[in-house]
């Protein structure tokens, strides 16, 4: 048993440890001033938030819909979702150059033929990212010691949250060098990375802003409405606008410049989304005619989307512009599937099994694409890994929630879940979020060998 | 075949090919490539651009996995065990990749790290490296400032750091000032003294028939040609059974252009036993002579007694281009 204990102790030291790819990344990425200067910055803004909601934690002016009554409560919960908010955007992208910049710069065939494992290699270049994360992370001590000695949060409820945190942003670093094993640059991958960690993101925040929707009054239903409504309905009908020009017009799609498309897409898509919103504005049911315009919007896309996928013939060249629309494919076909019984009877309407279970086909394709090497070298499979991340964290966590927790599925990667519902046991979330991390793994590991 | 064989043949050379074909949808890189380089050989592996080299050094290289057929790298199956092969190998690819932000010596400890070196034998395989390839005055600084030579002997250094018994290198040369592909050429020579199989790609085939003593011609994929050099010349020439390649000379003799000193020349040595051929252009005499220094020496010693004023004796290089052409039958990808 301990000759046991002892191998894997020894095993985890060669693979963490003692790895050469973490020491160098970690060294070089803290030595880059951008990385120091966004860490800094995110800190800073951060320690002004917190200063910010404790000078004015009287708990009106912080409670929304009585869901917090504790101003501790509401000061963690504040503190993870920036958190949470701040990790998702950064680290998968920072985490998305892993390997396309070892590939770029012609350095991958290098650390192969130079013997080492592909274990240690996918490992070093997550750990990497996370030590490199590290700073940012010890900035947020004091302002979790506050919520616990200052405001009285239970200390199981501080340490449940920063736990989760930290999961949640290994998970972010998983997914970015996965999305980095399966693209050929870096800017695709980027692409793929953020779309990964934003997409699930915002469909489980759908469902959450719908039942907000339900139970507001009138006037918060406006701001809630025309503010968070307008940001997601641009979302959506910027992706629908990418979708059909890349369908319409690949050649220009493929050239143009990521950000200058998505400026476009954008420009183009809020005239569709302020049309539909005022179509609706009129309504009584604003809640129904929100529902409405997001299921008809995601159908469009995912109906448009979903063309050159079947043509197959389009996707022959990986592109940013088919990167990051493989990437919208399956969250827009999602949303449209999973929002099919939203309008009328809410959240508790949602066909969670069934969406489950149609998501489960594409997880399962995309696993087996994982595991198996030589499958790894073409867009399309590139599209089924992308579904299964996607599906993986869309529906399985719906599923847990489901099954295990006996409530309506709530916003996943949104550790408020775990802070609200302190009296429900979050750890087959947190086991999730771990599975999760190691499935990609493996799939970074598989993918790395089409090098 | 039986297994026993297997192993007999695979431990044969320090790179035994046999049979690898790789294709990249329909198109085939290699096709049925066979060859044996012997240990401490030092190979050049020439051939058009599209011939196949790359492809064929990275699956030396355990790079490309893809492939049939059997590749042993040093008696190990670089498939069935790419691990052990790797502790072989050492591998320059054809341009020089480098962290920016890592000096030379935190470069070459980090890939000595990589190569699974034990933390104590680390500085020492790191400090030998640097020493060997004339870094010493560069260790501290920064690998991404590097000139280009300086860049690709760091390069070299990184890859002897685990001692490999093989070392590949893809186009080397390709880049370099003058001065650098001298460094390069001595720091090859040299590594091959001291035991190291050397395979080397280039398209510079002159510079590679001075130091090489093999060599492997590769055209559409397909090997034209595998010997050692001396051999492929002689066959190229059209050597005489049992003779080694014949000898090439220019001679230089003194005189006027267009005046009879040439043709004197040319009809005195085609009189001297043992004389092939001759060709005359302006005051040059070229000729070509069985191996022996002997039958230079009689040659020589015809012409002046002749009357002919030999200004200089000078014997061609083996030349690489020329075999090649001679190999491929001039075809030029």
């Amino acid at each position: 048993m301990s000759a046991m204990v002892r191998r894997t102790l020894s095993m985890m030291a060669t693979l963490i440890v003692d790895n050469p790819v973490l020491i160098k990344d970690a060294s070089l990425l803290l030595r880059r001033r951008l990385v120091a200067a966004i860490w800094l910055l995110v800190g800073c803004g951060l320690l002004l938030l917190m200063g910010g909601t404790y000078l004015a934690s009287a708990p009106d002016n912080l409670r929304l819909w009585g869901t917090l009554h504790v101003p501790g409560g509401e000061m963690l919960t504040v503190l993870t979702g920036v958190l949470l908010a701040a990790v998702t955007f950064l680290l998968p992208a920072l985490a998305s150059t892993s390997l396309t910049s070892e590939r770029e710069s012609g350095t991958l065939p290098l650390l192969i033929a130079s013997g080492l494992s592909p274990e240690r290699l996918v490992v070093g270049k997550v750990a990497g990212i996370f030590t490199a994360a590290a700073p940012f992370f010890a900035l947020t001590l004091p302002l979790f010691a506050l919520c616990s000695v200052v405001l009285g949060v239970d200390i199981g409820d501080v340490a449940l949250a920063g736990v989760g945190v930290v999961v949640h942003a290994l998970t972010l670093c998983c997914v970015g060098v996965w999305a980095s094993a399966v693209c050929d640059r870096t800017r695709s991958a980027a692409l793929v990375a953020v779309m990964a960690a934003l997409v699930p993101s915002a469909l489980g925040a759908v469902p959450v802003f719908v039942s907000v929707v339900s139970v507001a009054d009138d006037q918060q239903r406006i701001v809630v409405v025309g503010v968070v409504g307008l940001i997601i309905e641009l979302v959506i009908g910027a992706a629908a606008v990418v979708g059909a020009w890349s369908v319409l017009a690949p050649q220009r799609a493929a050239r143009a410049q990521p950000g200058r498309w998505l400026l476009v897409a954008t420009l183009l898509g809020v005239p569709v989304v302020a049309a539909a919103l005022l179509l609706c504005s009129g309504n009584d049911n604003l809640d129904v005619a929100v529902g409405v315009t997001l299921q008809v919007s995601a159908l469009v896309v995912g109906v448009v989307a979903l063309a050159p996928v079947i043509t197959g013939r389009r996707l022959n060249t990986p592109t940013p512009a088919r990167t990051a629309l493989l990437a919208v494919i399956v969250g827009a076909v999602g949303l449209g599937l999973s929002s099919l019984g939203w309008p009328e009877r809410m959240l508790e309407s949602i066909p969670v099994g069934d969406v489950a279970a149609f998501f489960s086909v594409f997880a399962a394709v995309g696993g087996v694409a994982a595991f198996t090497g030589r499958w790894l070298k073409t867009p399309a499979v590139a599209f089924f890994l992308t579904a299964g991340v996607f599906i993986a964290l869309f529906a399985v966590p719906a599923i847990i929630d489901e099954f295990v927790a006996g409530d309506p599925p709530l916003a996943f990667l949104n550790l408020a879940y775990v802070v609200d519902h302190a009296n429900q046991p979050p750890v087959p979330t947190l086991l999730f979020y771990g599975a999760l991390a190691l499935v990609t793994l493996l799939c970074a590991r598989g993918a790395r060998r089409s090098a | 075949m039986s297994a026993a064989l297997d192993t007999r043949q695979a431990n044969d050379g320090a790179i035994v090919v046999r049979g690898v074909t790789r294709s990249f949808g329909a198109f085939r890189a290699l096709s049925n490539v066979s060859l044996q380089i012997p240990r401490g050989a030092l190979c050049a592996l020439i051939g058009p651009n599209g011939a196949g080299k790359t492809t064929l050094l990275s699956i030396l290289a355990t790079l490309d996995e893809e492939f049939d057929g059997d590749v042993f790298v040093d008696g190990v199956d670089v498939r069935a065990q790419p691990g052990l092969a790797r502790r072989r190998i050492g591998f320059v690819p054809d341009h020089a990749p480098i962290y920016e932000g890592l000096d030379v010596r935190d470069f070459l400890t980090f890939f000595a790290h990589a190569a699974g070196l034990p933390p104590g034998a680390r500085k020492k395989a790191v400090d030998d490296a640097i020493a060997f390839c004339g870094l010493e005055s560069l260790a501290e600084r920064s690998a991404s400032k590097l000139s280009k030579g300086l860049t690709q002997r760091l390069c070299v250094a990184r890859a002897l750091l685990h001692r490999p018994s093989v070392l590949l290198l893809d186009e080397p040369a390709s880049g370099l000032d003058p001065r650098a592909r001298i460094d390069l050429k001595e720091l090859l020579k040299r590594l091959a003294r001291q035991g190291c199989s050397v395979l080397v790609s280039s398209h510079i085939l002159t510079e590679l028939g001075d130091f090489c003593d093999h060599v492997v011609v590769l055209e559409k994929g397909s090997v034209k040609a595998a010997d050692r050099i001396d051999a492929l010349f002689a066959e190229a020439l059209h050597a005489r059974p049992g003779e080694a390649s014949p000898r090439h000379l220019t001679i230089e003799i003194r005189g006027e252009k267009g005046t009879d000193a040439l043709e004197k020349a040319k009809a005195i040595a085609l009189t001297v036993p043992g004389v092939r051929d001759v060709v005359g252009d302006g005051v040059l005499l070229q000729v070509v002579l069985p191996s022996t220094s002997l039958d230079s020496a009689r040659l020589v010693r015809a012409l002046v007694e002749g009357g002919v004023d030999v200004c200089s004796v000078v014997p061609e290089k083996k030349n690489l281009e020329a075999l090649f052409l001679t190999v491929t039958k001039g075809e030029i990808a």
